[in-house]
């Protein structure tokens, strides 16, 4: 325990006083964390959360273009600008970035549906040797977008069109409908007029247990990033052993009476503290940093103790790991471009930087190899589910395992190097 | 004190010896030169005598435990010296010294009043609290020397501890060494330098490709061989030996 705490003291020295790792374990995070949410924020957000800008140029002014508007309005997706008047004014605006997209409606598109749907009506109420043949008026409304908006920012805006246009084609038909009832029988028919929708999409999380935590890039970029930041201690860990071997007192340990375990425990120790400051550092600028460039706040979900198990268990994994590394490889180069790259190729599994739901099916399945991935997994858990101890057990055994067959390798390669002089 | 027997090693992935059959008996209070060219076998005997890695054959004994064997019993009454600068530069002398004589089990206090006494007889208790990548070269090489022998060790292992150094330093640090010696320490040192070594050793032996090609007292073997020095016995062996 005396060699193990002298052996911790000593780490911690050479640990504060390298100012260019600690910016690295850090300061790095924390400008990234903030950055990488900001960028991300506008993409994670629901499409609900923010308007989509639209031309509207009505030469219609009847029913279809008035309740296409109040549709498109209602929707709430939607905001409207009704200053230009010409599909050329309009196309230059589109083509300028000033609008993304313009929606032309012609002049006597009502009339048009209404011509369409009288022909229905009419055959409704023929005889069945008296019906004809119907054809039918195109109506093309045009729309304009910006050719580098994205296709499913057009899509939603065509989709959502469809709707309400189809909506109102069958309101009409049901008024000219109602119109002729009203000839034959000599009473107006009451509901006849008025939409119909029985059926409504209710959208909601869900959850194992009740929460209101609702996704946001905050609550993706948080944990997503501790847990890169805790994996890149790779670099001034492993650098540190190259170090201690380099300048020879990592022989001069190895003459000295004790364990080669006393060594990797102190390194354990000092560097797990770390990740443990980088995760407490992460969630303070999640709960203070983020909001103020008007992020939505973390939310920590309502299992603290799970989430303390999930930092340690993540750090220790990350500390394995650069021990590992650091044992194999030779050279600082080696361990610089071998850990980061290695880092950055685990993160990208792991579903750091891009969601591991939106991946293509291989690499969902090729995810769960990362230990940055059972990390999320856990602190997702925690954070949107409102997950237990219980519930992140998986993903916790998994990087303790992690961090133990790491630290058996690294013990194993390091009495095998020896071995081969 | 030290008995190597017949030992040998070659290196995984070569078919060469670089120790080949070395037997050597040190006695306890001596100071003994291991001295060779580079690539001799000095380095990969140090090792061996430090239990970094086993000969391939033979047995090493200190103090009757054997380096095979009984190595964590055998590190608590060896002191190593490195050639390089075994130090974290980060850290100051007195946080560096504190940290390997904790790793050797000295007790706090006894720890403190060592490191004291040690950094006044090198004339660096004013520079105790600087860190020693400030320091100048001697000043290194002395706490690196310093490490080794703040436990007092029954037997210290030196790997030219005074190389890459000005002379006056390298003075110093084998003035020291001759008081470690006298104070009860049995000395293992390799050198380059074989005015110093011719000096400073009891006993020597020259090791040339992996094999001890002569040993003895160095006054004995330069006046046997009809030399005028030591450094000419060398050339003269060691020339010997390539031609052979």
């Amino acid at each position: 325990m005396y060699k193990l705490k002298a052996s911790v003291k000593k780490e911690f020295l050479v640990l504060i006083r390298d100012i260019p790792g600690l910016i690295i374990l850090f300061v790095m995070p924390i400008a990234m964390i903030i950055v990488v949410t900001l960028v991300q924020d506008s993409t994670l957000k629901n499409l609900s959360d923010r308007k989509i800008k639209i031309l509207y140029i009505d030469n219609d002014n009847d029913i279809l273009s008035k309740s296409l508007k109040e549709g498109l309005l209602k929707s709430d997706i939607f905001e409207i600008d009704t200053a230009i008047n010409t599909f050329s004014q309009a196309k230059k605006e589109v083509a300028s970035g000033k609008y993304r997209i313009a929606i032309i409606i012609p002049a006597g598109a009502t009339d048009t549906i209404r011509k369409n749907v009288k022909p229905i009506v009419n055959n409704i109420f023929a005889l069945s040797g008296n019906k004809r043949d119907i054809n039918f008026n195109k109506l093309e409304i045009q729309i304009l977008t910006d050719p580098t908006t994205k296709n499913t920012f057009r899509q939603t805006v065509i989709s959502n069109l469809q709707t309400y246009t189809s909506k109102i084609e069958t309101q009409i038909l049901f008024k000219i409908l109602a119109e002729q009832l009203e000839a034959v029988t000599g009473t107006k028919p009451d509901l006849l007029d008025k939409p119909i929708e029985t059926i409504v999409f209710k959208e909601s999380f869900a959850y194992e247990n009740e929460t209101s935590i609702k996704p946001n890039s905050t609550q993706h970029n948080v944990p997503a990033w501790t847990m890169f930041a805790m994996f890149f201690i790779v670099i001034p860990l492993a650098g540190n052993m190259i170090y201690e071997r380099d300048n020879g007192s990592f022989f001069r340990l190895l003459t000295m009476p004790g364990n080669y375990l006393t060594v990797l425990g102190s390194k354990t120790i000092v560097y797990l503290g770390i990740t443990f400051l980088q995760f407490i550092l992460m969630i303070l600028a999640g709960i203070f940093i983020l909001p103020l460039f008007g992020l939505p706040v973390l939310n920590l979900g309502t299992h603290p103790l799970a989430l303390m198990i999930t930092a340690l268990a993540s750090g220790l994994a990350a500390v394995g790991y650069g021990i590992l590394v650091g044992t194999i490889a030779e050279t600082h180069e080696q361990a610089g471009v071998f850990g980061s790259v290695s880092v950055i190729i685990l993160a990208s599994l792991g579903g750091i930087w891009f969601p591991v739901y939106a991946m293509p099916a291989l690499m969902q399945k090729i995810s769960i190899i990362s230990p940055l991935n059972w990390g999320l997994e856990s602190f997702y858990d925690i954070f949107l589910k409102n997950g237990t101890v219980t519930d992140i057990l998986p993903e916790i055994s998994a990087l303790i395992g992690f961090f133990i067959i790491t630290i058996f390798i690294a013990r194993l390669y390091e009495g095998a190097k020896r071995l081969r002089f | 004190m030290v008995k190597l027997e017949n030992i040998s090693k070659i290196y995984k992935n070569s078919t060469e010896f670089a120790v080949n059959g070395v037997s050597l008996h040190i006695n306890k209070g001596e100071i003994f030169g291991l001295l060779g060219t580079n690539g001799a076998g000095k380095t990969t005997t140090f090792s061996m005598l430090c239990g970094l890695f086993p000969p391939t054959t033979g047995e090493i004994f200190i103090n009757n435990l054997s380096v095979r064997t009984q190595i964590s019993e055998i590190k608590k009454i060896i002191g190593v010296v490195p050639q390089s600068i075994a130090l974290y530069p980060t850290l100051t002398a007195k946080e560096n010294l504190y940290f390997f004589g904790k790793m050797y089990g000295l007790a706090k206090n006894e720890l403190k009043d060592l490191t004291e006494h040690w950094l006044e007889i090198f004339g660096l208790s004013r520079h105790a609290d600087k860190k020693i990548k400030t320091y100048s070269g001697g000043m290194k090489r002395r706490i690196n020397l310093i490490a080794g022998v703040l436990h007092k060790p029954d037997l210290l292992l030196l790997d030219e501890p005074a190389v890459g150094i000005d002379a006056h330093s390298r003075l110093e640090i084998m003035q020291e060494l001759k008081k470690i010696n006298a104070d009860g320490t049995t000395i293992i040192y390799t050198s380059h330098y074989l005015e110093e070594a011719e000096k400073f050793c009891t006993d020597i032996a020259i090791i040339d490709k992996g094999k001890i090609i002569t040993q003895g007292k160095p006054t004995k073997l330069v006046k046997e061989a009809g030399c005028t020095n030591l450094e000419e016995l060398f050339f003269t062996l060691t020339r010997n030996n390539t031609n052979v």
